[in-house]
Formats: structure tokens, sequence, C-alpha cells
């Protein structure tokens, strides 16, 4: 029995629209030719030097991205090469594109990101940049940081992920207060054990920071996904109707969706 | 005595929350079937059914948002869910969804300009409402003000604001956000979310 009308939705409407059709609420703030596309926004994705899972969540969200229509870029400070968390540098995947940078603070991070969205103004259709931040460097953000305006932290349902997770939460919004902080909980053995993760993380993060984080739904570890990793083959081409596929899918949706309304 | 200050909702989600909590403010019998949904171009903040099934759509607007541009916004998404109503009473017949009746709107802005109201009186009677938002904080407890906009009856002058309908401020916050997906165990090859929960 459906729960909501939005289970059933995509069955009678098209897809999500192309981010080149902002005739929402974006484009009522800042009104402009329909023929311009909207830039592509950056979500920063705190991800460490040795986190393989959260770096292929990552990729393989950018891949789902541009199978729904959007462009996606994926940028990381990475000096090593080959990188053991990314594919190849360069266009991957249905042009989903993996830049390493030698960043060595999130100045200059930002900065990079920044110029990625800039350049990508002119010809692409708009979409996302998932940037992976070193979660040391949260520290030294500061309050025009493009890169902490829109985040998305990935935690298992655990109690001790939920409060490192909430640690880093505290870290983006004591930087920046109005932070859209996303939350994809991974990991949990069904829906409703994500729903009780979000739940415990949103009543923490508006009691602790004074803050309200955004549910960006949940994504499954499922054997697909270590496979993925491994072959380095998103999973939504290798196994598109694989449960963790489908999950991947529903976070695209989701992040696109609210890349449409634009930032707060 | 605790002060009640004018606020701005931080964001189109924490506003969505509010009015959602508010709503039986207009009407006690609407219920939330659809939140956040992706209609046409754009989307459609909540899809709310009546006691009567009929479905009313919500649309919002932030401070300095275009009031005319939700206008229009509301009668395309309007057009677009009117030719899908019909598929929706069919798949989900226990939403008690009436597919004969016209779809409706309600539109929440902080305030609207003379043409948006004008313009919403020309359209026919009950299709699309008018509603002004004051966002408030008393204390630690924040919510929404909401006020009807500009009468139908004839007595009501142009540009002239209606009758208030409720007035109240609200004793809790604002929900807390909820967890958003349209996957199900079934979709995730997970077992199924009523034989175990996390409990704490």
């Amino acid at each position: 029995m459906p729960r909501n009308l939005a289970d059933v939705l995509h069955h009678f409407g098209p897809e999500l629209a192309k981010p080149d059709a902002p005739e929402g609420r974006l484009a009522q703030k800042e009104p402009r030719p329909s023929s311009q596309p909207s830039p592509p926004q950056i979500v920063g994705v705190p991800i460490g030097d040795r986190d393989v899972v959260r770096a292929a969540f990552t990729w393989n969200l950018a891949v789902e991205v541009a199978r729904l229509g959007g462009d996606a870029l994926v940028i990381s400070p990475d000096d090593v090469s080959p990188s053991p968390l990314w594919p190849q540098a360069g266009a991957g995947p249905l042009g989903v594109e993996f830049r390493p940078t030698l960043a060595k603070d999130l100045k200059s991070l930002d900065q990079i990101a920044r110029e990625a969205a800039a350049g990508a103004r002119g010809g692409a259709e708009g979409g996302l940049i998932f940037v992976r931040i070193p979660p040391s460097w949260l520290d030294a953000g500061w309050k025009n940081c493009a890169l902490l305006r829109w985040t998305l932290l990935f935690t298992s349902s655990k109690t001790s992920d939920l409060q490192d997770t909430l640690k880093t939460a505290r870290a983006i919004v004591q930087k920046q207060s109005q932070a859209r902080v996303g939350i994809t909980i991974h990991g949990a053995e069904c829906r409703a054990e994500a729903e009780t993760a979000f739940a415990r993380i949103a009543q923490a993060a508006r009691k602790n920071l004074g803050h309200d984080v955004q549910s960006y739904g949940l994504l499954v570890d499922a054997l697909h996904v270590y496979r993925a990793i491994v072959a380095q083959r998103p999973i939504g081409l290798a196994h598109p109707q694989s449960p963790a596929a489908r999950a991947l899918r529903d976070v695209a949706q989701l992040l696109l969706t609210d890349m449409l309304r634009g930032l707060p | 005595m605790t002060e009640i200050q004018k606020t701005q909702p931080l964001s189109i989600d924490y506003l969505r929350r509010g009015v959602k909590a508010q709503l039986h403010q207009l009407d006690p019998g609407l219920r939330v079937i659809a939140e956040n949904i992706m209609g046409l171009a754009s989307p459609i903040d909540l899809v709310t059914v009546n006691d009567h099934g009929d479905v009313i759509l919500m649309l919002l607007a932030l401070e300095g948002e275009s009031d005319a541009a939700l206008l229009t916004r509301s009668l395309a998404q309007r057009a677009w869910v009117a030719a899908r109503v019909g598929d929706w009473a069919k798949l989900a017949p226990e939403l008690k969804i009436s597919p004969d009746t016209p779809v409706r709107a309600i539109l929440l802005a902080p305030s609207f300009a003379t043409e948006t109201r004008a313009a919403s009186r020309s359209l026919r009677a009950g299709i699309v409402q008018l509603v002004r938002y004051t966002a408030v904080r008393a204390g630690p407890h924040s919510g929404l003000l909401l006020e009807t906009v500009g009468s139908r009856g004839p007595s009501s002058p142009e540009g002239q604001q209606g009758p208030v309908r409720k007035f109240t401020v609200p004793e809790t916050a604002p929900p807390l956000p909820a967890f958003r997906s349209n996957l199900r165990d079934s979709d995730l090859g997970l077992k199924s979310d009523t034989e175990e929960s996390l409990g704490e």
C-alpha cells in the first residue's frame, strides 16, 4: 500500500526535469532567460583519505545524477596517482568527470570548486559538483565558504557514527549558519532503522546545534557496492536493477530536486 | 512575559514544515498526501486532500520571491496535477481522492501584490486561495500565523485584506525534518521494516 503519493508518482509523471529548466523557485529569485542554464551547485562531501566506501557512494551518486539528466563532476584533493579512492582521472561513464586537484587546504579547494562551477556555467546544463573535503580541513571553514553551503554526510545508524556525524555537522554549522547539511544513512538493515537513525541525528542537531539537517534517503551496503568499488564500475550501469542502484538513484533524485530549489 | 518577535523562515524546507504543522488553521480536514514532489518543471510543496476528497495544492514563497510567479506556477501545477488525479485515485484508493472535482491551490506568501490578488479573484471561485503568513518566535517556540487574503465577496474592495480566519500563536516548534526516501524495504532487498526496528 503506498504510504505517500510520491511513492507512485514517477509511474505517471515524467522523470525529474532537467536542471536547465529552472522554472520554479530558483527562477523567481534570480530571473534569467530560459535559454540560460542554471550553474551547477557545489556539494561538499566530507570523506577521509582512506574512506573507500563513502568515496564509492559519492562517485556512484554522480553517475546517477548523470543518468537522471544532470551534469556531474567529482573533485577531490588527491596527490596520489592513481588514487585508491577514485577511478581514473578524466571523463568517465556518461561524461561524469573525476578531477583530482592539488589543493592543500579548504580555501584553495573552495577556490577550485568555485572556478569549476563558473567554468561549467557557459555550456553545461547545470548539475552538481561533488567535492571531497578531508574532514580535518573543516575547522578552517569561513562564512562564505561555498563548500560548506551544501554538504552531504554519509553515516551508518551506529551510535558512534551518528555522534561523529553530529560533530562534523557542528563544524559545518559553526562556520556556515545557513548551511544545508544533508544526511544519508547507509548500511541499515531495514528502512525503519534508517528512519530511526535519521530521526536521532535530526533531533540531536536541533537540540545541540540549533540547526535542522536534511534527509537524503538511505543507501544499502550490498555486495554490488563492493564489487563496484573493486571494479571501479558504476553500480547504476553495471547492475541498474540492483537495490544498491535503486537507492543511489533515489538519493540522486532528492539531490537534484533540492538543486532546483536553490540554496537557503 | 515572553516577547513575540517576527522572524523569517530559514528556508523553504523550514517553511514547509511550519505550514504542515499549521494546516488545521486553514481547514481541519486537510491531510498531506505528498510533499516536495516534482511537478511540472518545479516542485509542488504540499499536495493535500480535504474531507471531500478534493485535491488542494499548496505552493509556498519566501520573502523576496515573486507572488505573481507563484500564481502562474500554481495554475501550471494545477493543470499538471488535474491530468493525473484520475490515475492517483485508481492507484491509491485509500487516499480517497475525488477525481471529478477541480484541483485547487492555496498560495502562501508573506504578502501579495494588488495585481496578484486581482488575478486570483478573476479565476473561478475556490480555484486559488491566497494566504499570507507571518513567521513568529515566542521564546523557544516558533510558528506561523496564517491569514486568508482577498475575500471574493462583492463587498470586498479591490486589494482589501479579507477577514482574518484564524490568528493563533502555535505553542510548539515545527516538526523535525522528515526522513526522505521513495523506496521501501522490498525495493532495497532488505527485510521488512515491520520485522525489527531500532529502538533507543
